[in-house]
């Protein structure tokens, strides 16, 4: 069963007490409500600064990926609380050498209980977290959690190409280039991402259809066998576009074919930098009657 | 001053009159995704009419209509069909835009300090200005994180909308719509004779009404600016720890895209056309100079930069007045709700314990 988010919480004001007491580090990172807002946000303070620790929570709103933010300060050590996805996340940043594990204090949690309307919840294959040096809450058994994924009809795989076109066409005419879902995705971290290159440009400024599309596809291009399927990208999008059917599809394809998943160990191989010689080889490699 | 009361029905008529009349601009409850938006719409049938959503505040503002995203700067062009007609506008209609809060009026009141200014008048933003006619809209609900009042921005009234519609949503029958309209300003002839049929509210009636909801709205919360605006801007570039309060932002521009007040763009070429689109100071590439140096390289110089532009730079150059209008987009609509309260907060507070204070505010 998955654990209550008064549960988590409690246990997290544990724990961060502890390691306040125990560990040796310089930042953390961790949800708390808002002082005006009342909003879940990030908190991001230094060991030296003043934390009150009963403003620290976490409840179905805590939807932003703390793992994002470890990346913007890799030279120090850092305690960062993380939801299942987030700890797939840092696994990944460490199997790719990003960030070193002994920069890490990892407060996982146990039976993610989900955040509330993120769809990436609903087909959530990791409520445990992959790696943790803490962790909140109880353990949830591998088998309750459901491998299915009959029901995802908004991957339009079953569709004709002139319906995807024109369904991603109207979804992405919303777009307003704000890169919000490249900002909170926590395996997006290029130091130079395409879209702010101006030698050469790959997209031109303003706002059109044919640049909205070339965003999110590129943006999809690079993402299998990265994406951890967190959800933080519609979660982030200003303007409800659903642009996780790709990049979602992608991670099922992947699991699919080659039973791969991204970010469930530390010492994963890279999808793209394995190979075996009885891999199928789906999509336009294969021949017709193969 | 008339004040009118009406029933949702009468409102409705009343709106099909302006349609006939003027190109109406109005909010409409929309899905997106996983969002239920309130988004100002351009009304294009009768039967939309009553769909029109008034209670929340909506996401757009009339920004997007009078200094939209992307804009064709064909001087040519422009300069020719001026002269071609000297008031070229007179062909299209009206616009009405039905439905803004105060703070949104504020925001326009804001754009006009700078577009129009006699010195470096904006043409293309003139020409979108003229022919507008704002309705302004409250009622007793107080906007998520809105902050306006802080600012001095009343809830009830701005001087750019010669009418103002309140609504009580507590309220049935005629009373549930008052609209008030500004001593002096008429209609067209339609519209005043529609206007003749409705029954006449009392002024001390209404007064009494925003006074209520003006005492429901105090002590929703605890922030407040105690300095006076402009914020000396060498102390607080200096001496404002920047990085705490900002650490979260993950350099989207969502803040300033959605934000009613800020009007940063960029030009590009298309072919031989100059182009302008929105730009934003939250990213990167804002200030990166042609040599790859960039004078604010770390998201926390970019947030000072936005938060002095607002509460130093604009006040400095427009008498006082905030480059913000307290309305809480930037809030509510940040991914990671980042709040500018938390940022506003750690400058006053600064200053307070330098002793810049001053004894009023």
């Amino acid at each position: 069963m998955t654990n209550s988010y008064k549960e988590i919480t409690e246990d997290l004001q544990d724990i961060i007490e502890q390691i306040y007491k125990q560990e040796e580090f310089d930042r953390l990172l961790a949800y708390g409500r808002g002082l005006f807002s009342g909003l879940i946000e990030p908190v991001i303070v230094d060991k030296e600064a003043e934390l009150d620790l009963d403003r620290l929570e976490f409840t179905d709103e805590a939807y932003q990926m703390l793992s994002k933010y470890l990346l913007k300060n890799r030279e120090l050590k850092q305690v960062v609380v993380a939801k299942p996805c987030d700890t797939r996340a840092i696994a990944f940043y460490i199997s790719e050498n990003i960030i070193a594990r002994d920069n890490l204090i990892v407060v996982g949690i146990n039976g993610c209980p989900g955040i509330k309307d993120n769809t990436a919840c609903d087909e959530c294959d990791s409520k445990n977290p992959v790696i943790a040096d803490y962790t909140a809450g109880n353990l949830m058994p591998e088998d309750e959690f459901a491998k299915d994924k009959s029901d995802l009809k908004y991957l339009l795989s079953e569709e004709n190409q002139v319906t995807r076109k024109n369904h991603y066409t109207k979804e992405f005419m919303r777009c307003t280039q704000c890169y919000a879902c490249r900002d909170a995705c926590p395996v997006c971290y290029c130091d130079h991402c395409f879209v702010e290159s101006n030698q050469p440009v790959w997209l031109e400024a303003g706002s059109g259809p044919e640049e909205d599309m070339v965003f999110h596809l590129m943006r999809t291009m690079h993402m299998p066998g990265r994406c951890v399927n967190c959800g933080a990208c519609e979660m982030a999008c200003p303007e409800g576009i659903e642009m996780r059917s790709l990049t979602s599809h992608l991670y099922h394809q992947a699991r699919e074919y080659f039973d791969f998943r991204p970010g469930l160990a530390v010492d994963q191989k890279s999808l793209f930098s394995d190979y075996n010689e009885e891999d199928p080889e789906p999509g336009f490699l294969q021949q017709e009657g193969d | 001053m008339r004040l009118k009361k009406l029933n949702s029905e009468e409102l409705i008529e009343l709106l099909e009159i302006f349609f006939a009349e003027y190109d109406l601009i109005a909010p409409f409850k929309v899905e997106q995704g996983r969002l239920n938006r309130v988004l100002f719409r351009k009304i294009r049938q009768n039967n939309e009419i009553p769909s029109i959503y008034l209670k929340e505040m909506p996401e757009t503002t009339p920004k997007n209509f009078i200094l939209p995203r992307d804009e064709r700067l064909d001087f040519e062009r422009f300069n020719s069909e001026r002269e071609e007609n000297e008031n070229s506008l007179a062909r299209a209609k009206t616009r009405l835009f039905f439905g803004v809060r105060s703070c949104d009026l504020a925001a326009i009141e804001l754009f006009d300090d700078v577009f129009l200014d006699e010195d470096y008048l904006d043409p293309f933003y003139e020409s979108r200005r003229e022919k507008n006619i704002f309705i302004g809209y409250s009622n007793q609900i107080l906007p998520p994180n809105n902050f306006q009042k802080e600012l001095e921005i009343g809830y009830f009234d701005h001087q750019l909308a010669p009418a103002f519609i309140y609504e009580d949503l507590e309220a049935r029958g005629r009373e549930h719509y008052w609209l008030k309209i500004k001593a002096g300003y008429q209609f067209s002839k339609d519209v005043e004779a529609h206007l003749d049929n409705l029954e006449t509210g009392e002024i001390g009636n209404l007064e009494k009404l925003l006074n209520d909801w003006e005492d429901k709205f105090t002590g929703e919360t605890d922030f407040e600016i105690k300095n006076k605006l402009p914020f000396p801007e060498k102390e607080v570039f200096n001496q404002v720890d920047w990085q705490e309060p900002t650490a979260s932002c993950l350099g989207c521009g969502v803040c300033t895209y959605y934000c009613p007040t800020c009007f940063c763009f960029d030009f590009f070429w298309d072919g031989s056309t100059k182009n302008r689109a929105w730009d934003s100071c939250m990213f990167s590439l804002f200030t990166e100079h042609a040599s790859g140096h960039n004078p604010r390289e770390e998201q926390h110089q970019r947030w000072r930069q936005r938060l002095l532009h607002k509460f130093s730079y604009h006040p400095q150059n427009y008498n006082d007045k905030p480059g913000c209008v307290g309305c809480g987009r930037c809030i509510y609509k940040c991914p990671v709700n980042l709040d500018i309260r938390n940022v506003i907060n750690a400058v006053d507070k600064t200053l307070v314990k330098g002793g810049q204070a001053s004894e009023e505010r």
